[in-house]
C-alpha cells in the first residue's frame, strides 16, 4: 500500500516547523517540494498521457501552494495531502476542457484486485466488460477506484485526499464497486 | 471519452527529477528588486559594470568567433511522445489526393508546391508495385504556425548538441492503397518541389526519424529561383527577348554585365526612399530601396543621422549603382552618396537571381563573339545598336524560390538548417495572465528565421534580441495567450527573473486553420 502520512510524531512536527519557516521564507519551501515532488508528479502522471503535460500541472500545483502556504493550516492531515487535493483539483481543471481525453492508466497486476472485488472470472469478455464500465465512472468515483485499485492507496490516505473520513471513503468505494459489478453482469447477458 | 492504457512503461525516479526545478519555482513568486538611482555610485555598481563589460565582450567574441553557440531547447524526456500535437483538436489536417491509376503523375498543391510520383514507383508490403487506388495524403509546414500545430520536434541533436532548426521548407508525405501504407520503390523516387520564401543556399535536407527520435541529414536540396510570371520586371522580359533573337540581332546588341547585389552592413547607417516608379528603372525591382552611406566618399557626420530631414533628392553616381542622395529641411543640408542593399534575408535571393542573369550574360557574351566572328568572315557590319538592360537582382517577391529533393522513404522531409543566436539573452521567465502565474511549456516562434522552440515549465527563456519573436502558451481551456514582438523589446535590459504578462486570445479557436489565420495576423484579434 501506498502511504502518504508521515509515520512518527516527531516526523510531523518537523514537517508543521518547516511549513512554518516556508511561510515566512520561501526558499523554506525547498525541502517540501524535494520531498512531495516524485510522488506529486507520479499521482498525476497516472491520471495522464504525457509527461510534458504532467510536468506542467506538477509545476502548477507546488507554484499554487507555495503561493498559498501562508494559509495552510494543519487539520491533523500531512502536509501531502493538502497537495495531492491540489493536484486533484488541477487534473480535474484540465480535464474539464474540450478537447482533453480523461486517460487511465492500469498495470494489469493490479487489475486483478479489482477483478477479485467483484468477483468474477478474468476472461477476455468480463476483462472487456470491466474496462468499460471503469470508463463510465463519474470524475469523482473514477479518483476513488484508481487510488484504491490502481495506485494501491488505504483508505485512511484516500479520505484525507478527498476530505473525508476514512470510512466514508470505504463506504464509498463498496458503493462503486457494487455499481460496477452490476454493470460488468449487464454487460454480459 | 477516456482512455485505458494497460501496462504503460513506467516512469524512473531519474527522469522525474530531470523536472525539478526548485529555483525556477522561487523564481515565479518572488521578483528580485534592483536599487534605485544612487546606486551607480556604489562599489556594487563598479564591480557589476566590470563582470557585465567583460561578459559583454566574452559573448561578443564567441558569438563573433564561434559561432556554434545554438539555442538550447530544454531537454524532452526520452520516452515522451516524439511528435505531440499540443492540441489535439488543432491538428494540422492532411490533403488527401485520391489517385486512380498512376502514370507519371505531378500533383500541384494550393501553395504551389509539387509532388512527382512516376509510374512503379509504389509498392506495398511485400513489395508488390502498385499503380491504383492509392491515396495520397501530404500536409505542408512552412511556418511556425504550422508547426505548433503539428507537434514536429524542431531540435535537431547533432553529437549531444541541440539546435533548434530554422526551416525554408517542409512536408509530411504517405501514400495508401486500401488503407494500408505504402513505401517507395528504390528504383522510382519520388521528386518532391516545396515552395520557399528563403533563397539561402545554406538549408540542407533533414528527414525525421522517428524510431531514432531525431533529423537525420540527408544532403542538399536543388535551388531554383524562378520569375514569377505575373510580376516579371521589366528587364528580364528584355532578357527573355534576347534569347530568341536572331544572331545578326545578336551582334547588334552591346550587352551589359549585371551589377552584383550588396548586402547590408550592419554597422553602417542606412536609410529608407519611396521612389517614384520608373525615375530610377534600375531600383524599380526594390520594394523600398534601403540605402547605405558609402563613407568613402564622405565619412559620416552622426548628427545627421539623428536628424529629421523633411526632404531629400536623389541624383545618380559616377559608378554604377551609386547614388548622390541631399538631404534638407529649411535650415540645413547634406548629401552623401549611397548604394541601395539588401537584407540578409533578400541578399540570397538577389544573389541567385544575380548569378543566374550573370551566366545569362556569359552565355550571350560567348555566343555573340561566335556569331562576331562568325559574320566577320562573312564580312557583314554592324550599324544600329540596341541596348538591352541586364537584369538586376531581384526582391523576393518577384521569384519564385523552389527546393526539389528526390525522397525514397515517406515521412517528414524538411529542407533546415540549425539556427545560430547571434544576439542571445537569457531570462528567467514567469508567465503571467491577469495577474494569474503560470508555470506552463510555451512556444517561442521567429519569423525572420522561420523558427519554433519549445520552452519547458522549468527552462530558462533564451531569445535573439533582434529577432522577431512572439511567444505564447496554450491553456488549459485551449485559449492562447500571447507575448508579442513590442512585448519583448520592453523587456528591461538590467532584469534576469521577469514576469511575461501575456494577453489572452478571445476569440475561440476551434481548428488550425483559426490559429493559422491568428498567428498570420500577429496574434491581432
Amino acid at each position: 500500500m501506498i502511504s502518504i502520512a508521515n509515520k512518527s510524531n516527531s516526523r510531523i512536527g518537523d514537517e508543521i516547523s518547516q511549513i512554518e519557516l516556508a511561510k515566512k521564507n520561501p526558499h523554506h519551501f525547498e525541502i517540501l517540494y524535494n520531498r512531495y515532488f516524485e510522488s506529486i508528479f507520479r499521482f498525476i502522471y497516472q491520471r495522464m498521457d504525457s509527461k510534458e503535460t504532467t510536468a506542467d500541472i506538477t509545476s502548477q500545483v507546488f507554484l499554487k501552494a507555495l503561493v498559498n502556504i501562508g494559509k495552510y493550516t494543519s487539520q491533523g492531515f500531512p502536509f501531502s495531502a493538502w497537495l495531492y487535493r491540489i493536484a486533484l483539483n488541477e487534473i480535474s481543471n484540465y480535464y474539464n476542457q474540450p478537447n482533453h481525453n480523461r486517460v487511465i492508466n492500469i498495470e494489469s497486476i493490479k487489475l486483478h484486485d479489482l477483478v477479485d472485488e467483484l468477483n468474477t472470472e478474468e476472461t477476455e469478455e468480463k476483462l472487456n466488460a470491466l474496462y468499460q464500465s471503469v470508463k463510465n465512472l463519474e470524475p469523482d468515483d473514477l479518483y476513488l477506484i484508481e487510488m484504491r485499485f490502481f495506485e494501491s492507496r488505504s483508505f485512511k490516505d484516500i479520505g484525507e485526499i478527498m476530505s473525508i473520513t476514512e470510512n466514508n471513503a470505504k463506504v464509498k468505494v463498496y458503493r462503486i464497486l457494487d455499481k460496477m459489478k452490476q454493470e460488468v453482469s449487464k454487460h454480459i447477458s | 471519452m477516456k482512455t485505458i492504457h494497460i501496462d504503460r512503461e513506467n516512469i524512473s525516479s531519474e527522469e522525474i527529477q530531470r523536472f525539478k526545478d526548485f529555483k525556477a519555482l522561487l523564481g515565479n513568486v518572488s521578483q528580485p528588486t534592483f536599487p534605485k538611482k544612487t546606486f551607480y555610485r556604489t562599489i556594487w555598481f563598479n564591480t557589476i559594470t566590470t563582470v557585465t563589460v567583460i561578459s559583454i565582450a566574452l559573448i561578443f567574441y564567441f558569438t563573433t568567433f564561434f559561432p556554434k553557440s545554438a539555442i538550447k531547447e530544454t531537454e524532452k524526456p526520452k520516452n515522451s511522445a516524439f511528435i505531440n500535437p499540443p492540441v489535439k483538436a488543432w491538428d494540422l489536417r492532411f490533403t488527401q489526393i485520391p489517385i486512380r491509376k498512376l502514370n507519371d503523375t505531378t500533383i500541384t498543391l494550393i501553395s504551389g508546391s509539387s509532388v512527382k510520383l512516376p509510374a512503379n514507383s509504389l509498392i506495398d508490403e511485400r513489395g508488390n508495385i502498385i499503380n491504383e487506388n492509392i491515396i495520397l495524403k501530404v500536409r505542408e509546414i512552412p511556418s511556425p504556425a504550422e508547426m505548433f500545430l503539428t507537434g514536429i520536434p524542431m531540435a535537431y541533436d547533432s553529437a549531444g548538441v541541440k539546435n533548434i532548426f530554422e526551416s525554408a521548407g517542409m512536408i509530411e508525405i504517405y501514400a495508401f492503397n486500401n488503407n494500408k501504407p505504402l513505401k517507395i520503390n528504390p528504383q522510382k523516387p519520388i521528386e518532391i518541389t516545396l515552395i520557399s520564401k528563403d533563397a539561402n543556399p545554406a538549408f540542407n535536407l533533414y528527414f525525421l526519424d522517428t524510431t531514432l527520435r531525431n533529423w537525420v541529414y540527408k544532403g542538399k536540396d536543388k535551388l531554383n529561383i524562378e520569375q514569377a510570371l505575373s510580376e516579371k520586371p521589366k528587364s528580364h522580359i528584355s532578357n527573355i527577348l534576347v534569347d530568341s533573337i536572331s544572331e545578326i540581332e545578336l551582334v547588334q546588341v552591346i550587352l551589359q554585365k549585371p551589377e552584383p547585389p550588396r548586402a547590408a552592413n550592419p554597422n553602417k547607417w542606412h536609410f529608407t526612399l519611396d521612389l517614384i516608379k520608373g525615375e530610377f528603372p534600375e531600383l524599380d525591382i526594390f520594394s523600398k530601396t534601403t540605402f547605405e552611406i558609402d563613407d568613402t566618399f564622405k565619412p559620416l557626420n552622426k548628427k545627421h543621422t539623428q536628424a529629421i530631414w523633411e526632404d531629400a533628392t536623389i541624383k545618380k553616381g559616377n559608378v554604377p549603382m551609386t547614388y548622390f542622395v541631399t538631404f534638407k529641411t529649411t535650415k540645413d543640408s547634406c548629401t552623401y552618396l549611397a548604394r541601395p542593399v539588401y537584407s540578409l534575408k533578400e541578399y540570397y535571393v538577389a544573389k541567385a537571381a544575380y548569378d543566374s542573369s550573370l551566366v545569362q550574360y556569359q552565355n550571350l557574351l560567348n555566343k555573340q563573339k561566335t556569331v562576331q566572328a562568325k559574320l566577320n568572315k562573312q564580312s557583314i557590319k554592324k550599324d544600329t545598336t540596341i541596348y538591352v538592360e541586364n537584369s538586376q537582382p531581384a526582391i523576393v517577391t518577384n521569384y519564385k524560390i523552389m527546393r526539389s529533393f528526390e525522397i525514397l522513404q515517406f515521412g517528414i522531409w524538411n529542407c533546415d538548417k540549425p539556427r545560430f543566436v547571434k544576439n542571445e539573452r537569457k531570462i528567467d521567465p514567469t508567465y503571467s495572465i491577469k495577474d494569474t502565474l503560470y508555470r506552463q511549456t510555451v512556444y517561442l516562434a521567429d519569423d525572420k528565421t522561420n523558427s519554433i522552440a519549445i520552452i519547458y515549465s522549468n527552462a530558462t527563456l533564451s531569445f535573439d534580441r533582434k529577432a522577431n519573436n512572439t511567444l505564447w502558451m496554450v491553456t488549459y481551456d485551449n485559449k492562447i495567450a500571447v507575448f508579442s514582438s513590442s512585448d519583448f523589446q520592453s523587456i528591461p535590459e538590467n532584469v534576469y527573473r521577469y514576469t511575461l504578462n501575456m494577453r489572452l486570445i478571445k476569440k475561440p479557436i476551434e481548428t488550425s486553420e483559426d490559429f493559422i489565420k491568428l498567428y498570420q495576423k500577429g496574434f491581432k484579434e
